[in-house]
Order: C-alpha cells, then structure tokens, then sequence
C-alpha cells in the first residue's frame, strides 16, 4: 500500500508521527525519514 | 473554474491521451478532521471531487467514481488510483492542491502505463518482497 498524506488536513495523525517537515516517510506506521532521495535508496531504505 | 491554466491543461490532456489503460479515480467522501489553523475555509470533500471531475474530463480513458464511506479508507476525503478499476494499494489521502495535483496527476501516468517506469534492480527489488509493505509520504501543498 502507498499514499500520500496531506499533513494539514489530518493533524492530529500528523502530530503522532511528528511530522514537523515534509516529505515525511513513515513505513509500516513507523516514521523513517524526512525529505526526498533518488528511487535507489528509496527502495533500499523501505525494505530494510 | 478551471481547474488547470491553459498551457497546464494542454499538457496534461497530452499525457492523459497517452494512457495505455483506463484509469478510474475513485473518491472516497466522508467525516473529515478539522484541519489545522491557516489551512483555509475550504469543503475539502467538494474540491476533492471537483478536482478529481475536472481531471476526468481532460482524458476520454480516465474516470471519476464518487462514494461515501467506502470500505478501505482510514480517512476522507481520499482518491484512490485504479489501473483498469482495480484496487492496488494507491491513494491520495486529503486535497491534493497546489503543486500536490502534480503527484495526482503524476499517478494516474504511472497507473495508465503497461509497465512501471521504476528501474529493473527496484523491479526485481519488489518481486522479492515476502511481506506487506506500507509506504505513508506526508506533504503539504505549496
């Protein structure tokens, strides 16, 4: 499953998963990282 | 009102005319959280759906399908993106306006394609997947 979550329109989900800058990512209800990276070391960073 | 300007629109019902599938957008209408403070006055519902129709009406092999409290979504409004109808797991979750339509625009590309345009190490990457992955990307429009 992938989506893309608009973070001022569901506050209080984006203030349990401490979303203070975007891009967020957040895996299995777990926040990874902030900001974009290249398609490589996106997959590699998901399926660790 | 438009939804795109002129050269915008122009370019998106290009892409649009490329899609090698049918792609439906599916928007799921329902309870909304209150948003925060600035994030201004809007019906989000009704814009998502005014979004989502005005996209329809840019390529004859995208669809707009409207519903109330659909199964599979945790909150609303929210698009679905469905390669021939079909549910795979993609999803806009909020308005996506500004430029976030371009993320929804750039989905239903992706979702129209025969073949992904991710590489073939991320392909094989995927394939060997022996688990269910969620991917959740917080943005903002801008």
């Amino acid at each position: 499953m992938a989506a893309a979550i608009e973070a001022n329109e569901f506050p209080q989900l984006s203030q349990e998963l401490g979303v203070w800058a975007v891009p967020r990512i957040v895996v299995d209800g777990e926040p990874r990282w902030d900001g974009a990276v290249p398609e490589a070391e996106f997959l590699r960073r998901i399926l660790v | 009102m438009p939804i795109l300007g002129t050269e915008e629109e122009t370019k998106v019902r290009e892409w649009f005319g490329e899609l090698a599938r049918p792609v439906e957008l599916f928007v799921a209408l329902g309870p909304e959280e209150t948003p925060r403070p600035g994030s201004g006055d809007l019906d989000f519902g009704a814009e998502m759906v005014r979004l989502c129709e005005g996209l329809a009406e840019l390529g004859d092999d995208l669809t707009c399908r409207v519903e109330e409290k659909p199964e599979g979504f945790p909150r609303f409004p929210g698009v679905s993106i469905r390669p021939d109808g079909r549910e795979v797991g993609v999803r806009y979750d909020g308005l996506p306006w500004g430029y976030e339509l371009g993320s929804l625009v750039g989905g239903i590309v992706e979702a129209g394609r025969e073949q992904p345009s991710l590489s073939a190490d991320s392909l094989a990457a995927l394939e060997g997947l022996d688990r269910d992955v969620t991917v959740d990307v917080f943005v903002t429009p801008t």
